[in-house]
């Protein structure tokens, strides 16, 4: 039966309500129609009712900039926007009694163009041969030195020694490096491929 | 001055390794690569990638006193800092080849 009532006649005023012969609630349950597409959602404008096509898949429903309607969005990726990583399986030894760079521990840090927005950790592991020496380690954005650490060791019996340093930086695409130096004697970087695996990374965090 | 080169070598202990390559070089050259104190003069530097069967080395004997010379860890350029405990080595530079008979 259409909205004519179909016995001929004007459709009284009336409202959709659940007093009896009002007109009655419409059933939105698979029964009331509407000009919609597949998947529409409705909404109103203030005055009418709106059709909100749907979305493409993975988007999300929000509110729209004016807090006046909903809208389809697509989300940001969320977690880190970029990594580098690197685990050298070589072992460095040096005796320089300035910092040299170690071998395979270069990396290029993520370019956000943002300030303080780059996390940088090493971890390490080292011995040096004999005792009243140290091992010295730093880290370093380009040419400048972002953190610095060393191991004192009374020499090769104390076997290894492990560490880490950890900073923030601006991530701006520069080479971050890792570079290390004793007093005048023997200093290992050392890896072991079951026991440690240092290994430099970088990442974009904000 | 800088020795690069590479040898099919391996080792178990890359530490002990190191220390063997400064005293054969100590021993068949009049230089000081070994620096009993932090207060002592050095000549030259070694250091050592000991990646199993192609060992990379890279030997350093300086040519002027109170600049260090190393290796860039991408570019291989050589890196000059300014450091009061490296001296001069005044002897004569041995050959590539001499460097590399120690083996």
């Amino acid at each position: 039966m259409g909205f004519g009532g179909g016995g001929g006649g004007a459709l009284p005023n009336h409202e959709h309500t659940n007093i009896a012969l009002d007109g009655g609630p419409l059933d939105f349950v698979n029964t009331t129609i509407a000009s919609l597409s597949a998947g529409s959602t409705t909404f109103s404008d203030g005055n009418a009712l709106q059709e909100l096509v749907i979305g493409t898949p993975a988007q999300s429903l929000v509110v729209n900039g004016l807090g006046t309607a909903p809208e389809w969005i697509t989300p940001a990726a969320g977690g880190p926007t970029t990594a580098q990583y690197i685990a050298t399986g070589a072992s460095f030894s040096t005796s320089s009694v300035t910092f040299v760079d170690v071998t395979n521990m270069t990396i290029t840090l993520p370019n956000t163009g943002g300030t303080l927005d780059c996390l940088c950790n090493v971890f390490m592991s080292g011995e040096i041969a004999v005792a009243a020496d140290m091992l010295m380690w730093r880290l370093v954005k380009d040419t400048t030195a972002l953190v610095y650490s060393e191991f004192w060791l009374t020499g090769a019996a104390e076997g290894l020694k492990a560490g880490a340093m950890s900073c923030l930086c601006d991530g701006d695409g520069d080479p971050c490096k890792l570079q290390m130096q004793t007093f005048g004697n023997t200093g290992t970087f050392r890896v072991s491929a079951t026991e440690q695996t240092p290994c430099l990374s970088a990442f974009a965090v904000g | 001055m800088m020795y690069k080169f590479t040898k099919k070598i391996s080792c178990d202990d890359p530490t002990q390794c190191c220390e063997d390559i400064i005293n054969k070089i100590e021993t068949k050259f009049p230089v000081k690569i070994h620096a009993p104190t932090k207060n002592d003069f050095v000549n030259g530097h070694i250091s050592i990638n000991h990646i199993n069967e192609e060992h990379q080395f890279w030997i350093f004997i300086y040519s002027s006193s109170g600049v260090h010379e190393s290796a860039h860890g991408i570019t291989e350029y050589v890196i000059e800092t300014k450091n009061n405990r490296v001296k001069k080595f005044n002897g004569t530079f041995p050959s590539q080849k001499e460097i590399e008979s120690i083996f």
